[in-house]
């Protein structure tokens, strides 16, 4: 299948507040809902299912605080593709985000974000399961929210960094 | 509906011939089996945080049920260096009796600095006799710190000594104690029994805060327990940082490496001022602890 004229980039995380700590009314649970959702969207998107620039990874953790980001970029092998960024397809099976939130005075003013993304990654005849579980801090800076932490894992990565893709486009 | 996103990398054809005359050459296989078995486990954790040794000044207040939380004497008195890039931590224990120059009071007992100007004063109060201006300001009340103990699930300490104390209700064993919050709060509070009263009963403090340190690192991963902490500290403590900075800081204090959290307490000589019974605190011992721990949190030559 060629998805070149696909928006192969997109990707919706479903995402779900599973728990509140503290009152926060119903719409701005539904308003975090959707903030957080294309937060997390956007990063694992950018992150597990980009083509890469040729300019590395700086493009890899969109939404990340400057600090955070800075941290993910000396982490690339867990925190985004780069384990497999030489495999011929990497397709997203699943992918659901379930949120934690503390709330004040009816504003969430911090969540944690626990992710389960399931990718299958194909490279020549070899398919396997590569799961990203962990979780996301997230935090509201300004008008939006940020991701300021992770804690991730990598489950079933391939043995041994593959190079970069080919054609300039990693 | 679980969204199905996918990208193709595009490689030179070559790949695609080759697949397509091996196709062609060789007997299709019965089943395909790709490897799909969970094999390996990569992980990384980053927070974004403070880059250089931050202080707190941790606040034990008196007060009871009814009374102004920051107009009481502050019965424990903790400040605190961490190092978060390091995960290094320097606890510089102050007996609450210490007597010190509290600016625009004179000389009177540390704590007093607490009633005389809340907590800012207290900051100044200790942070001019270590010689470090605490970041942060954090002070509690018996019942507070209690209830924060509560919303962990209880603490884990390791005592040096077994002690219990006629005048609370509570018993300590040597090694390790699983506490509640109540029994949190009576060891570190309780002194009497213990043979260098206000002293010992510092040096619990200081093992309290790891205790709470370990805790916290132990369960972050738990859904909700970071958030029901924050709430918990948010409710029951006062801070001048934002609730948004106060979460953001607390996911940076799983940083500190409890085994790395040294904790000394001052020494100093018991004396008599006016005819109330205070300690005279080794002032050079205070700044020599201080300078150490400024840059790295660590304590370079120990107590």
């Amino acid at each position: 299948m060629d998805t070149s004229n696909d928006d192969s980039t997109a990707l919706e995380v479903r995402t779900k507040i599973s728990g509140v700590l503290g009152r926060l009314p119903q719409a701005q649970r539904e308003r975090l809902e959707r903030d957080a959702g294309q937060l997390v969207s956007g990063y694992l998107a950018a992150a597990y299912l980009h083509e890469r620039p040729s300019d590395g990874f700086r493009g890899s953790f969109p939404g990340f605080t400057t600090g955070a980001r800075e941290l993910a970029l000396k982490d690339v092998d867990t925190a985004s593709d780069a384990a497999f960024s030489g495999a011929d397809e990497v397709r997203s099976r699943s992918a659901v985000a379930f949120l934690s939130v503390v709330a004040t005075e009816g504003r969430a003013v911090g969540a944690t974000a626990r992710i389960f993304l399931d990718l299958a990654v194909t490279d020549g005849s070899r398919g396997r399961l590569v799961e990203v579980r962990g979780r996301l801090l997230l935090s509201p800076v300004g008008d939006g929210w940020r991701i300021f932490g992770y804690d991730l894992t990598l489950d079933n990565p391939p043995s041994g960094k593959q190079k970069p893709g080919k054609g300039g486009n990693r | 509906m679980i969204a199905q996103t996918a990208y193709r990398r595009r490689r030179l054809g070559v790949l695609a011939l080759v697949l397509t005359l091996a196709a062609l050459v060789m007997p299709e296989p019965s089943i395909r089996q790709s490897p799909m078995m969970l094999v390996k486990v990569d992980s990384a954790q980053g927070i974004d945080g403070p880059d250089d040794v931050i202080w707190i000044l941790a606040l034990g207040s008196d007060a009871r049920e009814g009374q102004p939380p920051l107009g009481s004497r502050a019965d424990a008195i903790q400040m605190i260096g961490v190092n978060l890039r390091t995960g290094a931590g320097s606890i510089i224990g102050i007996p609450r009796d210490s007597w010190v120059p509290i600016p625009g009071h004179g000389s009177d007992r540390v704590n007093a600095a607490l009633t005389y100007g809340g907590p800012q004063l207290m900051a100044r109060t200790v942070g001019d006799l270590v010689g470090v201006q605490p970041d942060y300001v954090f002070a509690t009340t018996f019942i507070g710190f209690k209830a924060m103990v509560q919303s962990m699930g209880g603490v884990t300490v390791y005592s040096r000594l077994a002690f219990t104390d006629d005048y609370m209700v509570g018993e300590i064993e040597r090694g390790e104690n699983r506490l509640s919050g109540f029994e949190a709060l009576f060891f570190g509070r309780a002194r009497h029994f213990l043979p260098n009263g206000d002293f010992d009963r510092s040096a619990n403090q200081q093992e309290l805060l790891r205790g709470i340190v370990r805790e916290i690192r132990a369960k972050q991963d738990e859904p909700g327990f970071m958030e029901r902490g924050a709430l918990s500290v948010m409710q029951h403590m006062y801070t001048d940082l934002s609730p948004a900075e106060l979460y953001r800081l607390g996911h940076a204090a799983t940083g500190i490496d409890p085994s790395r959290l040294e904790g000394c307490v001052l020494d100093g000589s018991y004396g008599t001022v006016n005819g109330a019974s205070i300690i005279f605190p080794n002032t050079s011992q205070a700044r020599r602890l201080a300078d150490e721990a400024r840059d790295d949190a660590t304590f370079d030559t120990g107590c």
